[in-house]
């Protein structure tokens, strides 16, 4: 149970799980009494969030998270950092409409206040900046391309025979596993020459 | 600007509500989504999908199997968007399938029981890779066991969407270290259907994505749906390959003690299938090593240095990444590693392979 709480906060942190998961988290703490000073916390962000008249504004945000550090009795001087760090390093895809629209006012209030909530309670608020690239990733999809590093005298063949072995591979994993998902990486299976 | 993105945001919430048909939808602010997050909101019980997730996915490899199902979905491998359409099809206790590309050049999969045949024209670079290298039979010997899985990935439920028109639930599979890559899953709510699949890497970077676009199931398949549409071109000159991926292949020289071993594969991993091929190219010996974390695999291919030698490749299409090693212990001999792993895995997976203990 603690383990699978622990995984759900995990998912919050990375922003992969909404607001509606984190909910049947909260429910599902509420039942573990070993759990009831994270219930208290949670309580706490709560009345943040019903307290405060606009979650959007950045410093409402830093400012809750200094209130729940405080509660908490930690170290206060890392934790206005950590909200700030997860909304600015969100990119913008599109252009400002205006100079009050930053990027990060596209993450659902919520969600802002579901992160630093599970950050809090799993201990990872101020601990550096892996929390904030799940979000980063989130504005865009980032797919690496077909990458063929000739790191030294590579010759065709030697590229032949890593494609061939890359087929071989995947159709023996195939034929592991059923269904369509992996036989897809069969017949897209394309004989990436390098250019030279 | 911000009102108005509130304002769809509430609105959009607020849908998700109505679809779940367990809560009167409403329009939500932002204050009242604390309330929501509240502790005393003891009213609206959160809903959680039934089982774990281990459970579901589980299920998700039998749907896979057992259903009956014809659908159009996408595959990004980070190279290229594809997009294909399978049938798949129980008759008579026998597995049918067939897999189309519907872009680029025309190749098909086709599937009966264990017989499984590629359909590829003329010219097309499967053919000649295939020719290149022996297969099959084919090792069965990874069976996925979800229930031990938690060694190495972290599952979880992760809320609701919706993919093809259907209820989904989410599933994120997380890997407990940096040797292998995670997975967020989406499952039909109603048959545990795989509808969506992101692999992502320790950056949450999405390295494949594998998405229905459409799909029909149960009794609205049809058998029809099987015949190959390739199979007719060759009646009008155009040739057809078939390309036989488990029958008719050489066998393996033997089926263990391949004489090679591997002084560190990460945590999890287990050698699924080892045996020793022969190349028909070249006619040189090839040793065949399989490992499954019951997730993901990588095969280790090793062989005598070609006489012309060999450079030091890393080559990478979607998830799967391919690395070879110079090894000059004893004789040079030149390793190959395949997988969904990350590359420095790989290469440190390469560099541990030593001739084994007699």
């Amino acid at each position: 149970m603690t383990e699978q709480l622990k995984e759900a906060l995990s998912a919050v942190v990375d922003g992969e799980a909404d607001v509606f998961e984190l909910r049947r988290v909260l429910d599902e703490v509420g039942r573990s009494d070993e759990l009831t000073g994270a219930w208290r916390r949670y309580h706490l962000i709560g009345e943040r969030l019903r307290g405060e008249a606009s979650p959007l504004d950045d410093q409402a945000v830093s400012a809750m998270g200094d209130a729940i550090w405080a509660s908490l009795g930690d170290e206060p001087t890392e934790v206005p950092a950590a909200p700030a760090a997860l909304l600015s390093k969100v990119p913008s895809a599109e252009p400002e409409a205006s100079p009050g629209t930053a990027p990060w006012k596209r993450i659902a209030p919520f969600a802002v206040a579901a992160s630093v909530a599970a950050a809090v309670m799993l201990g990872l608020g101020g601990t550096g900046t892996d929390s904030a690239q799940p979000l980063v990733a989130q504005g865009a999809i980032e797919i690496e391309g077909p990458i063929v590093q000739l790191e030294s005298d590579v010759s065709p063949s030697d590229v032949q025979r890593a494609n061939a072995y890359m087929l071989h591979h995947v159709q023996q994993k195939a034929l592991n596993n059923p269904g369509v998902a992996s036989f897809v990486k069969v017949v897209t299976f394309e004989n990436a020459e390098p250019s030279r | 600007m911000a009102l108005g993105f509130r304002h769809s945001r509430a609105v959009a919430v607020t849908l998700r509500q109505a679809a779940s048909g367990r809560r009167p939808g409403r329009t939500l602010t932002g204050a009242a989504l604390g309330v929501l997050l509240s502790l005393g909101a003891t009213a609206l019980r959160a809903e959680a999908p039934e089982g774990e997730p281990a459970d579901w996915l589980a299920s998700m490899d039998r749907a896979f199997s057992e259903l009956d199902y014809d659908g159009i979905f996408s595959f990004y491998t980070g190279a290229d968007l594809t997009t294909l359409r399978v049938v798949h099809m129980q008759i008579d206790g026998v597995t049918r399938e067939r897999l189309v590309h519907l872009n680029g050049a025309p190749r098909e999969i086709l599937r009966e029981g264990e017989a499984v045949s590629c359909i590829v024209m003329p010219g097309d670079d499967l053919l000649e890779l295939e020719s290149s290298i022996p297969s099959g039979p084919f090792a069965r010997a990874f069976v996925r066991r979800f229930d031990q899985l938690s060694g190495v990935y972290g599952l979880t439920f992760v809320g609701y969407d919706r993919v093809a028109d259907r209820r989904a639930v989410r599933i994120r599979v997380k890997p407990r270290d940096e040797n292998r890559f995670g997975y967020r899953l989406w499952l039909d709510e109603q048959t545990r259907m795989l509808l969506r699949s992101e692999l992502v890497d320790s950056r949450g970077q999405r390295l494949e994505i594998f998405q229905f676009n459409q799909l029909l199931l149960g009794a609205d398949v049809k058998p029809q749906a099987l015949a190959s549409s390739l199979e007719g071109k060759s009646k009008d000159g155009s040739m057809v390959s078939h390309l036989a991926l488990a029958a008719n292949q050489p066998q393996p020289v033997t089926q263990k003690s391949v004489g090679w071993q591997l002084s560190w594969v990460p945590k999890g991993f287990t050698m699924a299938a080892a045996d020793v091929r022969r190349k028909p190219s070249t006619l040189k010996d090839v040793n065949t090593m399989m490992y499954s974390d019951g997730i993901a695999a990588f095969s280790v291919f090793i062989e005598a240095m070609p006489p012309a030698g060999a450079g030091n490749v890393v080559s990478r299409n979607g998830a799967t990444v391919a690395v070879t090693h110079l090894s000059r212990q004893a004789e040079p001999h030149l390793v190959t590693v395949v997988g969904e792993l990350p590359t420095e895995t790989a290469q440190k997976i390469a560099r541990s392979v030593s001739t084994a203990a007699p």
